[in-house]
């Protein structure tokens, strides 16, 4: 009797050392993030490891463009929040954490999420406080993350949203270059180009008539880099809250497009244009023939020349005279 | 021939019945049988959904109402509830998030005087502190302990203009 309570003792022992932990989710790797324009590396293990994803609200000051201030509320201190890459069937640990400046209470709504309210009622969290929940990612595409407190859309409108990728069991085709891109659509107090400290204007976002229009609106400055004869994937974000993109490379032609980020279909090829809904993404892919600057836009093209919805893709490498190359100078003796 | 009576008939009636109508609204107005309903359309209905009303009603304070409760309610609404930054920090409804809700969030001191508080029992008011509501009040039952909400109720309950009144 004895010796069998000894041996129960210690096979309980060896199972909590060993992490058998019944009904619970240890995780095996917290997940890696990244501010975009990167993206974590590729997920080389299968799916259905144990993840935990630990994310911070944060209301912080930043400038919307030159000489414009304003106080956005992000995911980690930037927009958009980290780009979060776990694959299909494992089982996450959310943890969402408000910070303890905070003026608002936060939450999240994960569209990767199988779930009420893809994690939001789980995540009601005041300044200072801790939230969490756990969800088995079923589904593989890109999909979009954003605030779900109230006021829901003047908290996304201040740049709370980001992109949650949820790679195919057997991933995604090699590439050489992966980029994050996320728009979102903003509304000052003062108009376009107004200096100095900048408020929300709910009465302009109600007519959804933003004063700036971002791709990464607070995120790691610089050009997007590839060289010649790379294969480039972006991954591209509508945050909104108002404005679907008419998204676009000046200068490019879209090889793939995981279009509205349906991983899993087969993707549509030779595309100009793609449109992403706010709340939604796709994925596009392109080999860089031509060295130069490939302007991304929305081409809904007011807000790229007017309001900035611009970034640029820096191309590097040998010219490519057989797929390019001009023919007369601009001059004035050049006839036109 | 009919239609020309028919039209003088009701152009006359008309002519009647604008004045008397108008007549008939300001005089309601005055007698205080038509609230003055600004932004808030629907101010005075219950924000409890029709099947929990009856629960709502009947629940009770867990906490004893008294000076120090109120100050503990108000240390919550300015502080760590973050309710003040709805509803502003005197409980008028006018914080610095007020604008982006539609209606406004809820004026506790009732400046308008439409009988708001009377109209509403404690459980419902802890209600939906605790469950949130259909016009943008987040849950609380989450993130504030029961004593919490039941303090905010009691905060609330003293920011009416009448009980403010009295305290002065």
């Amino acid at each position: 009797m004895i010796r069998k309570r000894f041996f129960g003792v210690l096979l309980l022992i060896g199972a909590m050392i060993i992490g058998i932990p019944a009904g619970s989710n240890a995780a095996d790797e917290v997940a890696k993030l990244t501010t975009a324009p990167a993206v974590p590396p590729a997920i080389t293990r299968p799916g259905g490891a144990n993840v935990s994803v630990e994310l911070e609200t944060i209301e912080k000051k930043g400038q919307l463009a030159d000489g414009v201030d304003y106080t956005f509320w992000t995911f980690n201190g930037t927009v958009p929040g980290p780009f979060i890459r776990v694959k299909v069937g494992d089982n996450v640990t959310f943890n969402l954490k408000n910070n303890e400046a905070s003026k608002n209470p936060h939450s999240i709504d994960l569209h990767a999420v199988t779930g009420p309210g893809g994690g939001a009622k789980a995540t009601q969290t005041l300044p200072g406080g801790k939230t969490g929940f756990f969800f088995k990612a079923l589904n593989p595409g890109i999909y979009v993350y954003h605030c779900a407190s109230s006021h829901i859309p003047t908290h996304i409108a201040n740049g709370m949203y980001g992109l949650i990728l949820v790679e195919p069991e057997k991933g995604l085709p090699k590439v050489d270059r992966e980029y994050y891109v996320m728009q979102g659509d903003f509304y000052t107090t003062g108009n376009t180009g107004e200096k100095g400290e900048q408020g929300f204007s709910v009465e302009k976002a109600r007519a959804e008539q933003p004063t700036y229009v971002k791709f990464n609106a607070m995120a790691t400055p610089g050009n997007l880099k590839a060289n010649v004869g790379e294969k480039v994937r972006l991954y591209v974000g509508v945050g909104g809250p108002n404005l679907t993109s008419a998204f676009h490379v000046i200068g490019e032609i879209f090889d793939k497009v995981y279009q509205q980020g349906a991983v899993g279909t087969e993707p549509a090829k030779n595309v100009q244009t793609t449109s992403i809904a706010p709340g939604g993404a796709a994925i596009v892919e392109f080999k860089v023939d031509v060295p130069g600057a490939y302007i991304l836009v929305d081409h809904s093209i007011f807000r790229a020349i007017d309001k900035g919805a611009v970034a640029i893709l820096e191309v590097t490498g040998n010219e490519a005279p057989s797929v390019f190359k001009p023919l007369k100078s601009g001059g004035a003796d050049s006839g036109h | 021939m009919i239609v020309k009576i028919w039209k003088g008939s009701a152009l006359a009636t008309t002519l009647v019945a604008i004045p008397l109508f108008i007549i008939v609204f300001l005089t309601l107005l005055c007698l205080d049988a038509i609230p003055a309903y600004s932004a808030d359309g629907h101010v005075l209905d219950s924000r409890v959904p029709a099947d929990k009303l009856a629960e709502a009603k009947a629940l009770k304070s867990a906490v004893p109402r008294s000076e120090k409760t109120i100050l503990a309610g108000k240390a919550i609404f300015t502080g760590k509830g973050v309710c003040a930054n709805c509803h502003g920090p005197e409980g008028k409804g006018d914080g610095p998030l007020a604008a982006s809700f539609n209606p406004r969030p809820r004026d506790f001191t009732d400046a308008d005087d439409l009988g708001w508080h009377k109209a509403r029992t404690d459980g419902e008011i802890f209600w939906a502190i605790s469950k949130g509501t259909e016009y943008g009040m987040i849950p609380y039952e989450d993130m504030l302990n029961e004593e919490d909400r039941w303090a905010l109720v009691a905060y609330i309950r003293s920011l009416e203009k009448s009980v403010v009144a009295n305290h002065k």
